[in-house]
C-alpha cells in the first residue's frame, strides 16, 4: 500500500524524500501505466519518464498530498501525449473505457501489499517449469515468441499455455485474498 | 462472494496486448469484451495489477534467479554491481511481429529497444535502502542507453573552434548521441542541450554526449550554466559524475583523469569513484571545489575565480571568465576590458571621445544632452543645469527630475584617468587621490569627471556585446585629497577672488538606473573621503548614469575635483 505520508520529519531533505516516496509508489506507477498503455516496453519507457518528471518537478508537490495521485496526474498526461503521437493512437480504448479501467485500477491497487503475500503463495505453489515459464516472462520480460523459439515449441500454444498459467495464478491470487477477507 | 471466474479469452488477448501483437480485430474484441461486461474489467486490472508486481519486484524477492541475488543485500555496492552488469548487458531481446495476413494491419511495429529487464533494474536500485540511492536512480534513468541515434543539442556559437577529423560545426549544428567522442582541438564552442543544459567548451577537450541531460567528458575543460528546469543534468569524467541540482559549476579533467570540480552557483552531487568500488557521493555548495584522482580519491582544492570560459561572444571575441567590466575602460573608448586608453574619454561639448589632455578653464556646457556615436557602450552626456530643467539622461528621453540647480559649466571632459591642473592659481597638473590611493592608471582606474558632468552607458550595448549582464555596479566616489596638498592656492571667483579651504568645496554624486536615482550623495566635502557605492541592476535596465553637480556651496563648481573610482560592472549571466 502506497504510503500517503513518507515517513519522517518535513525537515528531510529533498533527495532522500523523494525517493522514499517514490520507493514506496513506483510500483503502483508501473501498474497504472501498464493497464493504461497495456504494452510492457511502452510502460517501461513512460514509468522513467514519469520518474524524471516527478523528479523535476519536485518542488511543485505539496508533502501533504498524495503522491502516488500526483504520479498517476503527471503519469495520464505523459501516457496522454504518448497515444496522441503515436500512428495508432486509433487503436486506444475509448475515453469511456479508459475512465473505467483508470478507476478500478486506481482502487485495486490500494491492496497491493496484500496482493503481493498472496502472490507470494501461489508462485510457491507452481511447479517449477511453470515457475520457469513465469520468469522468462515476466523477470527477464521476453515476448510470447521468444519463449516459444527458446522451448522450441509452436508459438501458437505458447500463447494458450501462458495465459492459462496467468489465469490460474490470477485465480489463485484472487481466492487468497478472499480468504483473507479483502476481495 | 464466488471465485474469480476463468476467462481464457480475454487472458490470451491480454498477453498479445502485452506483447504488443493484437491485430485490428482482436484489440476491437478485447475492447468488447470489456466494454460489455464489468466483470471483464475487472479480470482485466487484476491482470495488469498481478503481471505489474511479477516485472516489478519489491525488496524482497521471493524470485530465485538474478532478481533473487540482488535482493540479498540492498546497499550501495549492490546497487553499483547492478549497474556494472546493465553495462555488460546480453544483447536486448527483439521481439518480432508475428506473421499476420496482409488484410490485417498490426499494432505495432515492434522494433523495441528496451526490455523488461530495464525496469526490473530501476525497480531493485529504487528497492535499495540507501538515500544516495536516488542519485543513483537519476544516473541510472539517464544512463540507460538509447539505441536510437537523435539530435539531443545544438552548437551555439564557437570561437577558432577546430575538431579532430576537420569536422565543421556552426551555429545551429545539431549534436548527436553517440559513442564517438568528439575533439576540439582549439577554441571553444557553446552547446546547449535540449533539455536547457548549456555548457562551454576549451579545447584541448575530448567529450561526447549521451542524451539531452547528460554527456561525457573525457579531457578538457567546460562550464555548464543549468537552469532549474533542466536540474538532473549530468557530466561524466573519467573519475566520478556531477549530477546537477539547478547551478552553475565548471570541469577540468587532466590528461590522467584527474577530475576538478569548482562550483559557482547552486548545487551538485558529485559521485566519485571507478567502477567495481563503492562510490562517494558529496553534495556540493557554491564556493567549494574538489580534486578526484584517478584511484578515486577526493580532496578539497580552493574554487577557481577566472579559470573557466563563462561566455564568449563569437562576433565580438569576448570571452568572458568571470572578469568584471571596467566603465572607465569604456570612457577611454575601450569595450571594458582594457581596450580603452588612458586619458581618453568625452568631450560633453559635442559627445565626441577624445584625448583630453590640454584642459583650461571651466565652460558653459551645451544645453542639450549629446549622445556618443564613437562607442556604442556610452549612449551620451550632459553637463546638468546647462538647460532647462528637467534634465534627459538619455537618448530614450529619460529625464533626472530633480536635478539640483547648477551654473551650467564643467570643467575638462568626462575622463578616463585623474588628472587635475588649473593654471589660472597656479596648481600643477597632478594625480588625483582617494583615500591615499592614486588613480587614474591601468591597476586602478577612475572617471574623472570635475562637477557638473554626467555620462550615461547603454546596458543593452553591454549584454549586447558581451553575452552577459550587469548584476550590479560598485565604485567609490569622492572630491579628491589632493586638495589638501594646494590648500594654500584654492581660490574662486565671485566678483573677485576668495580664498577658501578644502573642506569648503561641496559636491554631489548620484547614479542613476533609467533616469531614477538609485544612488545619492549630497554635499559631500572632501572630509568624507572615498564613498562606497553600489547599486543592484537587472536585466530590464537600459541606462546607467553617473553624475557630479556642484552642491549647495557659494563657490559652485569651483573645485569639485570629483571622481568615481573603479566604476565596475559586476557581470552576471
Amino acid at each position: 500500500m502506497a504510503r500517503e505520508r513518507y515517513q519522517g520529519e518535513s525537515e528531510q531533505p529533498k533527495d532522500a524524500a523523494f525517493f522514499q516516496l517514490f520507493m514506496a509508489s513506483q510500483r503502483n506507477l508501473y501498474a497504472y501505466i501498464l493497464a493504461s498503455v497495456h504494452n510492457y516496453n511502452d510502460a517501461n519507457d513512460l514509468l522513467q519518464e514519469t520518474a524524471i518528471v516527478m523528479w523535476r518537478k519536485f518542488d511543485e508537490f505539496d508533502r501533504e498530498t498524495n503522491f502516488v495521485a500526483w504520479g498517476v496526474a503527471i503519469a495520464r498526461n505523459l501516457i496522454k501525449s504518448y497515444f496522441n503521437s503515436r500512428q495508432y493512437s486509433h487503436l486506444q480504448f475509448d475515453a469511456e473505457l479508459m475512465e473505467v479501467i483508470e478507476e478500478r485500477t486506481l482502487s485495486q491497487m490500494k491492496q497491493d501489499d496484500r496482493r503481493m503475500e498472496a502472490l507470494k503463495v501461489c508462485y510457491e505453489k507452481l511447479s517449477e517449469s511453470n515457475r520457469q515459464l513465469i520468469r522468462l516472462r515476466y523477470t527477464e520480460g521476453k515476448t510470447i515468441k521468444s519463449i516459444a523459439v527458446q522451448l522450441g515449441k509452436p508459438i501458437q500454444g505458447m500463447y494458450k499455455t501462458i495465459s492459462r498459467l496467468q489465469d490460474s495464478l490470477l485465480r489463485c491470487i484472487e481466492r487468497n485474498l478472499m480468504e483473507k477477507g479483502t476481495a | 462472494m464466488r471465485d474469480l471466474k476463468s476467462q481464457p479469452e480475454l487472458a490470451e488477448l491480454i498477453q498479445k496486448e502485452m506483447d504488443g501483437v493484437l491485430t485490428d480485430a482482436e484489440f476491437l474484441r478485447l475492447q468488447g469484451i470489456l466494454k460489455a461486461d464489468p466483470e471483464a474489467v475487472d479480470y482485466y486490472v487484476k491482470t495488469v495489477l498481478a503481471i505489474s508486481l511479477l516485472a516489478s519486484p519489491s525488496p524482497v524477492s521471493f524470485m530465485e534467479g538474478e532478481a533473487g541475488s540482488l535482493a540479498d543485500s540492498p546497499s550501495d555496492s549492490a546497487l553499483w554491481k547492478a549497474l556494472a552488469e546493465e553495462e555488460k548487458l546480453a544483447p536486448t531481446v527483439v521481439p518480432e511481429v508475428a506473421e499476420q495476413p496482409a488484410s490485417q494491419k498490426l499494432i505495432a511495429k515492434v522494433e523495441y529497444e528496451t526490455t523488461l529487464r530495464r525496469v526490473n533494474k530501476t525497480s531493485f536500485l529504487i528497492a535499495a535502502i540507501s538515500t544516495a540511492a536516488l542519485i543513483c536512480l537519476i544516473a541510472y534513468v539517464q544512463t540507460a542507453p538509447r539505441l536510437v541515434r537523435e539530435p539531443v543539442a545544438t552548437l551555439t556559437d564557437s570561437l577558432n573552434a577546430a575538431f579532430a577529423g576537420g569536422e565543421s560545426y556552426r551555429a545551429g549544428s545539431r549534436l548527436y548521441n553517440g559513442k564517438e567522442s568528439l575533439r576540439l582541438e582549439r577554441g571553444m564552442i557553446e552547446v546547449e542541450f535540449d533539455y536547457g543544459a548549456k555548457v562551454v567548451i576549451e579545447a584541448p577537450a575530448e567529450f561526447r554526449m549521451e542524451s539531452a541531460e547528460k554527456m561525457v567528458l573525457q579531457a578538457g575543460r567546460l562550464y555548464a550554466r543549468v537552469p532549474g528546469s533542466a536540474k538532473g543534468f549530468m557530466v561524466d569524467t573519467p573519475g566520478s559524475s556531477v549530477i546537477d541540482l539547478g547551478t552553475e559549476f565548471g570541469i577540468h579533467v587532466d590528461a590522467d583523469g584527474t577530475t576538478d570540480v569548482h562550483m559557482f552557483e547552486g548545487k551538485a552531487s558529485l559521485i566519485s569513484g571507478t567502477k567495481g568500488q563503492t562510490k562517494e557521493s558529496e553534495e556540493l555548495t557554491a564556493g567549494q571545489a574538489r580534486r578526484v584522482d584517478p584511484s578515486g580519491l577526493v580532496r578539497e582544492i580552493r574554487k577557481a575565480e577566472s579559470l573557466f570560459v563563462r561566455s564568449f561572444d563569437s562576433e565580438s571575441r569576448f570571452v568572458w571568465k568571470g572578469q568584471s567590466l571596467d566603465l572607465s575602460d569604456v570612457v577611454g573608448g575601450g569595450n571594458g576590458f582594457g581596450t580603452g586608453q588612458l586619458n581618453r574619454g568625452v568631450n560633453p561639448l559635442a559627445g565626441s571621445v577624445e584625448m583630453l589632455t590640454e584642459v583650461t578653464a571651466s565652460i558653459r556646457g551645451p544645453a542639450a544632452y549629446q549622445p556618443v556615436k564613437d562607442n556604442p557602450l556610452i549612449d551620451g552626456v550632459f553637463v546638468p543645469g546647462s538647460g532647462t530643467a528637467p534634465v534627459q539622461v538619455s537618448s530614450a528621453g529619460h529625464l533626472f527630475e530633480n536635478c539640483p540647480q547648477t551654473n551650467g559649466e564643467f570643467w575638462g571632459g568626462v575622463i578616463n584617468g585623474a588628472w587635475h591642473e588649473a593654471e589660472v592659481v597656479k596648481i600643477p597638473r597632478h594625480t588625483l587621490r582617494l583615500d591615499g590611493k592614486a588613480y587614474g592608471k591601468a591597476e586602478a582606474s577612475s572617471i574623472y569627471m570635475h562637477a557638473n558632468q554626467g555620462i550615461t552607458f547603454d546596458l543593452e550595448a553591454i549584454r549586447r556585446q558581451t553575452g552577459v549582464g550587469a548584476a550590479s555596479f560598485t565604485a567609490r566616489c569622492g572630491i579628491s585629497e589632493s586638495l589638501h596638498d594646494y590648500a594654500g592656492q584654492l581660490r574662486a571667483w565671485q566678483g573677485g577672488w576668495h580664498e577658501i579651504k578644502p573642506e569648503d568645496s561641496r559636491a554631489d554624486f548620484y547614479v542613476l538606473v533609467d533616469g531614477e536615482v538609485r544612488f545619492a550623495a549630497r554635499d559631500v566635502s572632501i572630509l568624507d573621503k572615498g564613498i562606497p557605492v553600489r547599486v543592484v541592476l537587472s536585466a530590464k535596465d537600459r541606462f546607467l548614469t553617473l553624475a557630479a553637480t556642484q552642491g549647495t556651496d557659494p563657490w559652485k563648481n569651483t573645485n569639485d575635483w570629483t571622481l568615481f573610482a573603479e566604476p565596475r560592472l559586476v557581470l552576471h549571466e
